[in-house]
């Protein structure tokens, strides 16, 4: 073992001088930065701040009287994004210990079982749901339809409180489920749109998506956010609202051009060969073209999510405490001015957290969707 | 942002096409929807900031929402605090999705004569100051010629800055500017700046919070004023009117030493006055279409002036902003607080 680690170490490290030149240089400065940034992450950094402030960086300003609310949320979202997981990654019982490391370290910051709870409750809802759909393949047949019944539920719970009341963490992740699920169908409409022989349908649809894939994501957030109030003035539409409308109209754009990409993969044989049995023009793209092109572009549109999330901080124009926001929110006092790397390290953190689970799930299921057409 | 204004300018002139079909004052759409939405910022400690560890809103400019609501509607929790930004907030009142901001905002001609609202009465006096460090021996501005003075990237404070060297004839003084207050705060400790520069009461802030407030000096002058003022969409005297005088109320309840402590024992006053301005014996209220105790339900909300102030920006604060010698003071002591007569 130690040999095999000298030998890899002379053949990679110390190899040709230069390397050793390299070597010698770029190893002490790793250490060094290792060294400085665990000192300061464990000996002088007060994480104090964050703890104090967990609950409005999670949830903003939603009622903390309310909160089982957002928790209840969390947890069904965790659910659905683990059976979704489990469906191409089978559960193993070391990653449930993973996932259960989240609570205990919370448990042993925070020090009381109460703030540990919500956190618990997710984690033990995401393994639940990872392992239902590894160990029981029925179970899988119906998660569409059980993920859009607990999207509903999800907003149902939320919503009564008000929705303008959404922020923090949740309305991040809310926004980008939200819009994630509406820009779907609409992108597909839109994607057909683009192909169809109307060609009234086609100029409108084809300018829709170039128009929208030609303006900034704030313009139109921005925009929507004006509009709805002078078009509309009797829905009294909350700022959250008018947000994730925005970011829907923005991002079908996007997902119809995936989609199109799609079908356009899609050989026109297998529609050739469909009219010669028959079918009708709608019956061939519901159960012919459309599931094929789906599974080409599953793993872009899981991307799209991941873009969705990362644009969410951009609500704030409309004035909307996202999580990023919330952490502005606590530097802006002075009596924490100096505390600014331990929140911005901790919204890194989160951030890089949710955004490389996306991007491993994309890659996932990319190699799952791979394996039939290999 | 300029494509966002011409683009947004048509909206408005639709905005202000219906508004004039309807025509009807905000004072009632408010009193019809029972509760009043308030546009404040979330951001600002002292005047309207989300207080991270007790996710309430607070500040001066919340406080003044909750006296709205409560002269308005009789309940000070009948307001929702509808958060808009310096981006956002003319826009927020224009399309009437809040009702009236209260967000820190200068009171300028080109904001009243461009931009249709109009402001309320001035809530805060702030404006540029300096900060030095105590050892330093600086007493006034103009002890600072030749000297190095640091602010933040993109404020006004750097034209104050360089018209203020320009009239004085300084030609060694310079201006550095940094991305935030708090790398301006450590570029004062560390010397690389002789003097500190932005508005008053952020530097109260940042020395009181430092681990020792009498390292630091905040120099009598004001370089540049910042008066900050509500403000509603414009050609609403109704609405404009109740809420200047809910204002003033809060003044004069200061002035007349009604608080939200002795409010009970003062609703029994014999004084004619008290009785009228508090709505005991007549009262002020109906002809703005308020109630006649509307002065006495802000004051049981959120208490005068004064105690307003103590609360969310005075010295026992984390702002540690003193009123004295400033203009925030009531007129009576040498301040420009001041409310018309009632009579």
């Amino acid at each position: 073992m130690i040999a095999t680690s000298i030998k890899w170490t002379r053949h990679n490290l110390f190899g040709k001088p230069f390397d050793v030149v390299l070597s010698l240089l770029v190893i002490p400065g790793v250490l060094w930065l290792a060294y400085s940034i665990t000192d300061w992450a464990f000996v002088s950094a007060k994480w104090g701040i964050i703890v104090q402030s967990l609950r409005v960086l999670m949830i903003g300003v939603f009622p903390a009287d309310q909160a089982w609310r957002a928790w209840t949320a969390s947890a069904i979202i965790g659910a659905i994004l683990g059976a979704g997981l489990g469906c191409v990654f089978s559960f193993k019982p070391h990653h449930g210990l993973v996932l259960l490391l989240v609570p205990v370290l919370l448990l042993i910051v925070h020090g009381g079982l109460g703030n540990a709870l919500p956190a618990t409750g997710t984690v033990a809802s995401t393994i639940l749901g990872w392992a239902l759909t590894s160990y029981v393949p029925l179970s899988r047949k119906v998660l569409p339809a059980a993920a859009f019944t607990g999207f509903i539920v999800i907003v149902a719970i939320m919503a009564p409180p008000g929705v303008g009341l959404w922020g923090g963490l949740l309305l991040s992740v809310l926004l980008t489920l939200v819009t994630s699920v509406l820009s779907l169908p609409i992108g597909i409409l839109l994607a057909f749109g683009r192909q169809s022989r109307l060609s009234s349908l086609r100029i409108i649809c084809t300018w829709y998506i170039e128009v929208m894939r030609s303006v900034p994501l704030i313009l139109v957030v921005y925009w929507i956010w004006i509009l709805m109030p002078v078009l509309a003035p009797q829905w009294g539409l909350a700022d959250v609202a008018r947000g994730m409308i925005g970011f829907t109209i923005f991002y079908s754009a996007y997902v119809a051009e995936y989609v199109r990409s799609g079908l356009q993969a899609v050989p026109r044989a297998q529609t050739e060969a469909a009219r010669s049995l028959g079918m009708s023009e709608f019956d061939i793209n519901r159960s012919i073209v459309l599931p094929q092109a789906l599974r080409v572009v599953v793993a872009p549109l899981v991307g799209n999510v991941l873009d969705i999330f990362n644009s969410a901080p951009l609500v704030f124009i409309i004035g909307l405490t996202d999580f990023l926001r919330a952490g502005q929110m606590i530097l802006a006092n002075p009596q924490y001015g100096d505390r600014t790397f331990e929140v911005l390290s901790f919204l890194l953190a989160t951030y890089f957290v949710i955004g490389s689970m996306i991007t491993y799930a994309a890659r996932k299921l990319e190699d799952h969707m791979a394996t039939g057409t290999r | 942002m300029n494509l966002l204004k011409i683009l947004t300018a048509g909206v408005f002139a639709a905005a202000a096409f219906s508004a004039a079909q309807v025509s009807a004052s905000v004072l009632d759409t408010v009193k019809q929807r029972g509760v009043l939405n308030c546009g404040t910022d979330n951001t600002a400690p002292g005047f309207g900031y989300l207080n991270t560890t007790t996710g309430q809103m607070e500040g001066l400019d919340v406080d003044f929402c909750k006296a709205v609501a409560a002269g308005v509607l009789g309940d000070a929790s009948k307001v929702k605090f509808i958060t808009v930004t310096d981006k956002s907030r003319f826009d927020a009142v224009l399309t009437g999705q809040v009702d009236v901001v209260f967000a820190h905002t200068t009171i300028k001609p080109a904001r009243e004569s461009s931009i249709s609202i109009d402001f309320l009465p001035i809530n805060f006096y702030d404006g540029t100051g300096l900060m030095v460090k105590t050892d330093a021996g600086i007493k006034e501005f103009a002890d600072l010629d030749g000297a190095t003075i640091c602010t933040t990237q993109g404020s006004a404070t750097e034209t104050v800055l360089t018209a203020a060297f320009k009239a004085r004839g300084w030609k060694d003084s310079k201006v550095l500017t940094y991305e935030n207050l708090e790398k301006l705060f450590s570029a004062l400790n560390s010397g690389r700046c002789n003097a500190m520069s932005t508005d008053k009461s952020a530097l109260a802030a940042w020395a009181g919070n430092a681990p020792k407030p009498t390292d630091y000096l905040i120099l009598p002058d004001t370089l540049d004023k910042s008066p900050f003022g509500g403000f509603v969409a414009a050609n609403d005297s109704k609405w404009r009117n109740a809420l200047r005088w809910i204002e003033y109320g809060l003044f004069q309840a200061e002035e007349s030493d009604i608080t939200q402590a002795n409010l009970a024992e003062k609703l029994k006053s014999e004084d004619p006055f008290v009785q009228k301005f508090l709505g005991v014996d007549g009262g002020y209220g109906k002809d703005f279409g308020l109630p006649d105790d509307f002065i006495a339900q802000a004051i049981k909300a959120v208490g005068n002036y004064g105690e307003v102030y103590d609360r969310n920006l005075g010295p026992k604060t984390k702002m540690y902003l003193d009123r004295k010698g400033t203009p925030n003071a009531l007129w009576t002591q040498g301040g420009a607080i001041y409310s018309p007569l009632w009579n």
